[in-house]
């Protein structure tokens, strides 16, 4: 889900071969500190959830929103219409409404408990308390006014302006966090993308404050001392070396991943071949194993993605998010607008490298990639899901590179999932792949998806592209 | 070795979409009216940043 209190970044390719990341990640508001939030007694380490639910439900889970500064400078950058003119559709379908889809009628059914304590975005999603139906109509008349007041008047309506004071009075009557100065102080960042070189590719992804760009290319760097297109697509051996890179890659994101601003990531160490091959010694063909950072320790998806392409040879891949489905579950009246709840993004407890601290940006799995060959661009994709994301986006290029898939197959293929606990496989891995898994160690969890719709493109050398989407978020 | 990946694979699917081909651009997403939306910007003379800059609301 996308909306103008969300964040996000996009990877663009301009049409004279460079690369660069606009990032627009929420911040943590300058009001929070390291223990605003108390964490829920007993917590995993891995796990943000806090007393009362505030990091995740209503006013004191939206952090300060930079996709709209994101989307208005971009387009002012390197676009070629106005402001106005692109948000047309947007308006449009707002103010008319959309049929609802079976996804999005699953999407409100899931969230209905939270959105009921909501009146206004209950109003929209659960008119009489009920789910709207598959096949009825949503209609955002009046976030519709404010997309019409922003085609007018720019993002500085938002982040200066009238719109941004509506925000800031709901805040400050309901327990948030946002107010002025922050909206004031928020700037975007641009980035140079992190680059790994695996069997003669180049594959560029998001930097530091996301963790996907490091930890795609620590993973590949692993798997590249493995001859993965000998041992085959969905087998035993292939998906025990995959899911002992992802449980390596998310050990070390744990200890060392966060916003660069805040923490020192050891992007170089993380993503060299010789770090690779240290990891790759440890590893155990026979034998899954529990494993540990390999870099000190720090000290203090539900999204939506979109790939596009001209013939001039500009890329863009981009992702942005709300967070979780519907957000924080709030609806801000005036706006018409559903808040973010990124704040869950935050470890709450004092002292890690993802903890709070003022002005702070999101840590992200999103994973906008290219990957370009002989330094033609091949591939770009992405996908939403959360801590899934890149681990995936990981595996697609796999398929592609390993495999020698088609793009179709690449982003329909089943996937594997693991940060340490269970391995999730989807279900068309068959018994006996599982069975001879859970033989060397992993504890098999069958699940119905990992992650949601992948969507990429692929470049011919002759000028065509290939657009595919996926199955796993029906439209 | 062969070529197809099939032959090698312990893990067999089949793909449930098709894709699309074009040469002048292409937008590719989740939701049919976004993909459109950006279709739109490409046929009125925008590029791909154009393209990406319709404001959904999911």
């Amino acid at each position: 889900m996308v909306g103008i209190i969300g964040g996000g970044m996009a990877h663009i390719r301009l049409a004279d071969g460079t690369h660069r990341f606009i990032d627009g990640q929420s911040t943590v508001p300058l009001a929070v500190r390291p223990d605003t939030y108390s964490s829920k007694p007993g917590s995993a380490h891995d796990v943000f959830d806090t007393l009362g639910d505030e990091n995740c439900v209503g006013p004191k889970a939206v952090a300060v929103p930079g996709s709209l500064m994101a989307w208005c400078e971009t387009l002012r950058r390197f676009g070629t219409m106005s402001l106005a003119d692109v948000m047309q559709p947007a308006i449009k379908h707002a103010a008319r409404g959309y049929a609802v889809t079976p996804y999005l009628h699953e999407c409100i059914r899931e969230s209905a408990a939270d959105m009921l304590k909501d009146k206004p975005i209950s109003a929209i999603y659960l008119p009489n308390g009920e789910p709207l139906k598959i096949g009825e109509r949503v209609v955002q008349a009046e976030y519709a006014e404010t997309l019409r007041y922003i085609a007018e008047h720019g993002e500085a309506a938002f982040y200066q302006g009238s719109l941004g004071d509506i925000l800031v009075d709901y805040m400050e009557k309901n327990g948030g966090y946002i107010r002025r100065a922050d909206l004031a102080a928020y700037k975007t960042v641009e980035r140079q993308p992190i680059r790994a070189d695996y069997r003669g590719w180049a594959i560029l992804g998001p930097p530091p404050p996301a963790a996907s760009g490091v930890h795609i290319a620590e993973m590949l760097n692993i798997l590249e001392g493995y001859d993965i297109a000998s041992l085959g697509f969905g087998t035993a051996e292939t998906i025990h070396y995959l899911a002992e890179v992802l449980k390596i890659a998310f050990a070390d994101r744990a200890a060392a991943s966060g916003d660069p601003a805040y923490v020192n990531v050891p992007v170089e160490r993380l993503t060299s071949k010789a770090y690779a091959e240290e990891r790759r010694r440890a590893i155990d063909p026979n034998r899954a194993q529990a494993w540990g950072a390999g870099v000190a320790q720090l000290e203090g998806a539900h999204t939506t993605h979109l790939t596009a392409a001209d013939a001039f040879g500009n890329v863009v891949a981009t992702t942005q998010t709300i967070n979780n489905l519907f957000g924080a579950k709030i609806l801000i009246p005036g706006l018409g607008a559903i808040a973010n709840n990124y704040m869950h993004l935050f470890d709450p407890r004092p002292g890690h490298a993802l903890s709070l601290a003022a002005g702070k940006r999101v840590t992200t799995s999103m994973s906008p990639m290219m990957a370009l060959r002989d330094g033609k661009l091949k591939y770009a994709l992405g996908l939403p899901g959360g801590k899934r994301i890149f681990p995936s986006a990981m595996q697609a290029l796999i398929n592609l590179i390993d495999h020698g898939m088609s793009l179709q197959e690449a982003v329909e293929a089943p996937r594997v999932w693991t940060e340490g606990n269970a391995l999730e496989v989807e279900l068309a891995v068959p018994e006996s792949v599982r069975e001879k898994l859970a033989s060397l160690g992993h504890t098999v969890a069958p699940v119905s998806s990992v992650a949601g719709g992948m969507n990429a493109i692929q470049f011919e050398e002759d000028g065509c592209m290939q657009g595919a989407a996926c199955w796993r978020v029906r439209a | 070795m062969s070529d197809n990946w099939r032959d090698r694979a312990a893990t067999s699917f089949e793909c449930e979409k098709q894709p699309a081909i074009s040469s002048r651009g292409m937008v590719v997403s989740n939701h049919p009216l976004a993909s459109s939306a950006g279709a739109e910007m490409l046929a009125a003379g925008g590029n791909a940043i154009d393209a990406r800059s319709r404001h959904c609301s999911r």
